[in-house]
């Protein structure tokens, strides 16, 4: 009984008195939800980050605070803005990451190392953001209405995925997975600050790790559907002028599934070929022309929409391998399934030579409640 | 002693086998493959599957010669007295060394992924004492302990397939990438997370079946397991480049750490301690096997007055290696005793039982 | 147990004597001298425990009509007995009999006069069920005897008595039925039951502590209740109950686990219905000692499990609290401990005004004033709710004292340090053994029929037809 006391006794005053090793209060910590990098002109890396800070009471919502720091390395710099802040600054409910245009240039793969390495960074819901100027004046806006940075950016990168700018969602584990595989590069959204708005515009392309191009809004949403998917909503607006039937037409591709049909081909001197074809079924939105829009006329509304579509395609396509833009992956089909001529390939060079036939179908289903 | 001793049932042997099998080595045995064998991963691991068939046969060879002994008599048995103990004291040996490889392996993930600051002999404490309370347990507790556990497999594998929904199937071609004797050669790094099935050297007498049922459970359970890795393997092979994988030493909680739920974040914080369950499991199966080896030794009836003296002597050794290069040496000695113990001497004994079998209806 | 035997004497004076000797001249002890027939006689009783009107109706007024007849006719309408055993007449004393000797004769008649202060069979206040038979079991052992052979109307029910205690023995019926329960737990249990040698038993308690597997176990052992069909009902499954002389609960052995998570209840609703209560109340399982355990581990260890949205509000409600969680769990806790012990003394009108301080005024206050968080107070509220959901007292009792060591261990080493809690525990679950059964069945070891009955009641017509199958 007495032995059985003093275990008690020792296990309790363990528990209370001695600082357990990992323990680390959920009070206690200061949280950087929004997180920017740029590079300075000293080649460092100048952190920007937004913290939470909790509220007094339980009634009144959460506050923010941004603070910035330089230093030689991302987990370097976090490390001297621990020394600005107050408390204990933990990444690790850590939401979206902007990343100036500066930076992105000289290469994604340094500055995301430590997301990839600790393991308390989270990895699964980040969003990754390019802006086109620098991330610590996205940041540095605080608050943007009601909503503060943070939430701001999670919020618009969300929706505008939504919309079909980027599909589908890049995270932190996305981009560390093409990051990491030579087959294979991505797209990360694009923003930029025009006055005091905070505006979405475009994508921008990667390769390998270095930012290399980028695409407008209405490209973007191409880029999506020649990827074979789409948001809640793909919406279009095209101007045609054929006949009778002149006038803007404003759809909606998103709403049904995209066919889509991607062939690598090899031929027989080595060069490849793609074949990138995509059927769109798209609702009618808005349409300015006086025409009604009867089945006959549809057919050739069909007609000139897919030629657009197809124009604006194979310019899409034409970027990206300006770009250097691995995008569809055609590299990863190679190694698995033409794995010796790979081998025999410099892809970053090769990729430019790639043949697309690209083209698109559009098919209207639906003209709304009206013809 | 098989009066006292109550005997398991066939279900329960089932899942005995299974969580004996299944520990540490399935974190890892992605990226370990990947190295060699790349897309060929999963076909290793059939081989090995396979090979480890063998070896149960053999067991079962060798056991089913000496019906209601265990592997402890069958060396006094064969051996004699003195050269009997020997080998019995030899094989004490390798399950202490293999329980504390695969607790030091457990406590070595733990701190890499949650318990940073921890310090090491704390969670080997831990572990220590989960091992000890079950392997002191009769047979028949410890048979009920891990069918019970055996549920937290569920939660294992619906983690896991979760992340089928990153795949991508040609992450894991071309197949044949490595080639052929590479991919035979890596089986040598599968092996080590086959063993746990040694235990039916143990407790094969203490099994209510019929000696060709037990075979079949055990190959069932062999088969189970091997399905499982395949799985796991296939799965990491699929989420994860080649490129990537080389950086990830524990795949399978990297992808678990990348999957999105709504209810929580961070699978792996939950996976981790489910996970570390099963290890308690494996762990002990070694531990019981060695105290049985004890009291054969010492010739007492009952096991459990060893146990803590097993699980002490495994919680002094993990708390040895401090550098990562001691654990790979621990890792090393365990792989090559494995080859000796569970392949080597049992093939002797097979062979030697032959022999004996013969000298003794020479001699009547 | 006092066996010694004593001849009665010739003499009445010296009859009378004696047992005044051996009751040490207690005063109820009463000495009507009523001759018959011209020989002197007396009757002797204790006044406490004899019935007047019984005595009047029975004994004195045949004496004084019928003369003539021999006092064996005239005593026909009792239970009586001859005997020339002094101890056993001083032991029929005890039991409410009253005496009559007569000068002259070595032999004496028992006559049972007992006062019969019985309370009326109601239904036991704590286990209250909504539909099926409501009543329960009494002080009189006769009378619960009664009621069980009430519902088992055969005669494989068969009933053993035992006496315990050795200054102050006491009845202890064993009840089974011959057919359906296994002669090796009824060996076991007479062997336990004949073990104990404690000088009292004062209530079922000790029994159930003496004959109990694993007394340093924080689970009960055995089942107890006071109700005759849930009784009957665990008699007719192969169980064996023990009912105790003048205790109204009956313990049943072997118990399992999961026995504790069932009521008679469950059989009288619809089996969906019944099937979905079984289910909440497993979850209650988890819930009653591991949610605490489960909310330290995660604000002191693990935050970053929680999605971004709950981190900010716990994190809002955690800001101000001076303590650890550990500290505000055990603030809690105790508090809850408090009020709940306070209710459970108190009249049930004060007890409902305990409630109200406890939950309202308490538990607003002690967030307002800073001292825990609100997201605690859900925790632990929902434990306690949980707690109370368990049918059985005991086993809730047990419940909510294991959570102190688990919460113990998530304050020490987080997620690991409950997996490592309920490792122990869940190995202890498996080890334990009531009479020879495993505690932990259906689940370990593990039968699949068994669940059925288990986590969900399926149709009464599929769980039953295994048992049909194993009697043919």
């Amino acid at each position: 009984m007495k032995r059985s006391v003093a275990v008690l006794g020792a296990v309790l005053s363990t528990a209370m008195l001695a600082g357990c090793w990992d323990r680390e209060y959920l009070k206690d910590l200061n949280l950087a939800y929004s997180v920017g990098f740029d590079l300075t002109k000293d080649k460092k890396i100048k952190e920007t980050v937004e913290l939470i800070i909790p509220p007094e009471s339980e009634q009144s919502g959460t506050k923010n605070e941004i603070h910035s720091a330089v230093g030689p390395t991302t987990r370097g710099s976090s490390n001297e803005l621990r020394a600005r802040v107050r408390g204990n600054m933990r990444v690790l409910k850590n939401g979206v990451q902007v990343i100036g245009k500066d930076l992105a240039l000289n290469g994604l793969k340094p500055p995301m190392d430590v997301n990839f390495r600790d393991p308390d960074n989270p990895s699964s819901n980040v969003r990754l953001i390019i802006t086109d100027g620098e991330a610590s004046e996205i940041i540095g806006q605080k608050e943007v209405g009601e909503l503060k940075i943070g939430e701001f950016l999670i919020q618009k990168i969300e929706s505008l995925e939504k919309m079909s700018l980027f599909y589908p969602p890049e995270t932190m584990d996305t981009v560390f997975k093409a990051l990491k595989d030579p087959g294979q590069d991505f797209a990360l959204p694009y923003i930029g600050l025009e006055g005091k708005e905070i505006v979405a515009k475009g994508v921008a392309l990667f390769h390998d790790q270095y930012f290399t191009g980028e695409l407008n809004i209405e490209d973007s949403i191409m880029l999506v559907l020649l990827k074979g998917r789409s948001g809640d909503n793909a919406r279009l607006t095209k101007k045609i002028d054929d006949g009778p039937l002149r006038g803007n037409i404003s759809f909606n591709v998103g709403k049904k599934k995209v066919k889509r049909t991607f062939k690598v081909m090899v031929g027989k001197n080595g060069e490849v070929h793609v074949q990138l074809n995509i059927k769109l079924k798209g609702l009618i939105e808005e349409y300015t022309g006086s025409h009604p829009l009867t089945e006959e006329s549809l057919v050739r509304v069909n007609q000139e929409l897919s030629d657009i579509l197809t124009r604006q395609a194979r310019d899409v396509v034409r970027s990206l391998q300006k770009a250097n833009c691995d995008i569809f992956g055609v590299g990863r089909e190679l190694i698995a399934y033409h794995n010796s001529l790979w081998k025999q390939k410099d892809w970053s060079k090769e990729y430019q030579e790639v043949q697309f036939h690209t083209d698109v179908q559009v098919s209207i289903i639906n003209t709304g409640i009206i013809q | 002693m098989a009066q006292t001793e109550k005997k398991i049932s066939a279900r329960q042997l089932f899942l005995f086998i299974i969580q004996a099998q299944i520990g540490v080595g399935v974190l890892s045995i992605p990226y370990k493959l990947n190295e060699t064998a790349r897309g060929g991963a999963g076909i290793t691991v059939l081989i090995t599957g396979a090979i480890t068939q063998l070896i149960i046969l053999m067991f079962w060879l060798l056991l089913r010669k000496f019906p209601g002994l265990n592997l402890f008599q069958i060396c006094l048995r064969l051996g004699g007295r003195v050269f009997g103990k020997l080998l019995i004291a030899g094989y004490i040996g390798y399950f202490v060394l293999l329980g504390a490889n695969i607790m030091l392996s457990a406590v070595g993930v733990l701190q890499r992924w949650m318990m940073n600051a921890t310090p090491t002999w704390i969670l080997l404490g831990l572990f220590s004492i989960m091992t000890y309370y079950l392997a002191k347990e009769k047979l028949t507790v410890m048979a009920r302990f891990y069918t019970l556990s055996s549920a937290l497999f569920i939660p294992l594998i619906i983690f896991v397939s979760y992340g089928l929904t990153q795949a991508r199937l040609e992450y894991m071609f071309p197949l044949m990438e490595a080639g052929i004797w590479n991919i035979l050669k890596a089986t040598k790094d599968t092996t080590i997370s086959m063993y746990g099935f040694e235990v039916i050297l143990v407790i094969f007498p203490f099994i209510d079946a019929s000696d060709k049922k037990k075979l079949m459970i055990i190959s069932m359970s062999n088969l189970f397991v091997t399905l499982f890795y395949v799985f796991v393997v296939c799965t990491c092979l699929m989420v994860f480049s080649s490129e990537q994988l080389r950086l990830i030493p524990e795949p399978v909680l990297y992808l678990v750490k990348s999957l999105n739920f709504y209810i929580v974040d961070r699978a792996d914080v939950l996976f981790l301690p489910i996970w570390s369950i099963t290890l308690v499991c494996s762990i002990t199966s070694y531990a019981y096997a060695a105290s049985v080896g004890l009291a054969q030794l010492f010739e007492r009836k009952s096991h459990g007055v060893f146990t803590p003296y097993v699980n002490a002597v495994i919680f002094f050794i993990t708390l040895l290696p401090a550098t990562p290069l001691a654990t790979r040496r621990l890792d090393v000695s365990a792989e090559y005793a494995a080859y000796l113990f569970i392949f080597i001497l049992p093939f002797a004994m097979v062979f030697g039982s032959k022999l004996f079998k013969k000298k003794v209806e020479r001699s009547a | 147990m006092n066996e010694s035997s004593q001849h009665a004497f010739f003499s009445l004076e010296q009859n009378t004597k004696y047992i005044q000797k051996a009751l040490f001249d207690t005063h109820d002890l009463k000495i009507k001298h009523h001759p018959y027939k011209d020989t002197q006689g007396a009757l002797i009783y204790l006044e406490s425990l004899v019935d007047p009107a019984l005595i009047e109706r029975n004994i004195l007024a045949p004496m004084s009509f019928a003369e003539g007849k021999s006092l064996s006719e005239l005593f026909t309408t009792l239970r009586m007995e001859r005997s020339n055993d002094l101890e056993k007449g001083i032991q029929g004393l005890m039991q409410g009999s009253c005496l009559y000797v007569l000068d002259g004769d070595d032999e004496f008649y028992a006559l049972t006069t007992p006062a019969k202060y019985e309370r009326s069979i109601t239904e036991p206040e704590n286990e209250a069920i909504v539909r099926g038979p409501h009543n329960g079991f009494i002080e009189n052992l006769t009378v619960n005897l009664h009621l069980v052979r009430q519902h088992i109307g055969t005669p494989d029910l068969t009933v053993r008595y035992h006496t315990v205690g050795n200054t102050v023995p006491r009845k202890v019926a064993m009840l089974y039925v011959q057919n359906l329960c296994d002669n090796e737990l009824v060996q076991k249990v007479e062997r336990r039951l004949s073990e104990i040698s404690l000088d009292t038993v004062m209530s079922t308690g000790f029994i159930q502590e003496l004959m109990e597997d694993n007394p340093f176990s924080i689970f009960p052992q055995h089942v107890n209740t006071e109700r005759p069909d849930h009784t009957s009902a665990y008699l007719v499954d192969g169980h064996i109950a023990l009912i105790l002389e003048g205790d109204p609960t009956a313990l049943i052995v072997p118990a399992c686990f999961f026995t504790f998570y069932q009521t008679p209840d469950d059989y009288n609703n619809r089996w969906m219905i019944a099937s979905f209560i079984r289910f909440i109340r497993l979850i209650s399982f988890i819930t009653a000692f591991q949610l605490p355990a489960i909310y330290i581990a995660t604000v002191s260890f693990h935050s970053n499990v929680l999605p971004i949205q709950l981190f900010f509000t716990v994190q809002g409600s955690l800001t101000r609290v001076p303590y650890p969680p550990i500290v505000e769990a055990m603030i809690l806790e105790l508090i809850f401990e408090l009020l709940r012990e306070a209710g459970l003394r108190l009249p049930s009108r004060v007890g409902q005004t305990i409630g109200i301080v406890g939950g309202l005024v308490i538990g607003d206050a002690i967030v307002k004033a800073g001292l825990v968080s609100y997201t605690m107070t859900i925790v632990v509220a929902l434990t306690a709710i949980s707690s109370f959901l368990i049918p059985s007292n005991e086993m809730s009792s047990s419940l909510r004292i294991l959570r102190f060591p688990l919460m113990i261990a998530a304050a020490l080493f987080g997620y690991i340090g409950i997996a490592f809690g309920l490792t122990l525990l869940f190995v202890h679950l498996c080890k334990l053994e009531s009479f020879g059964k495993p505690y932990f069945y259906p689940i370990a070891p593990l039968k699949f029929q068994g669940l059925k009955d288990t986590f969900s009641r399926f149709p009464v017509w599929n769980i039953r037809k295994k048992a049909q199958g194993n009697d043919n």
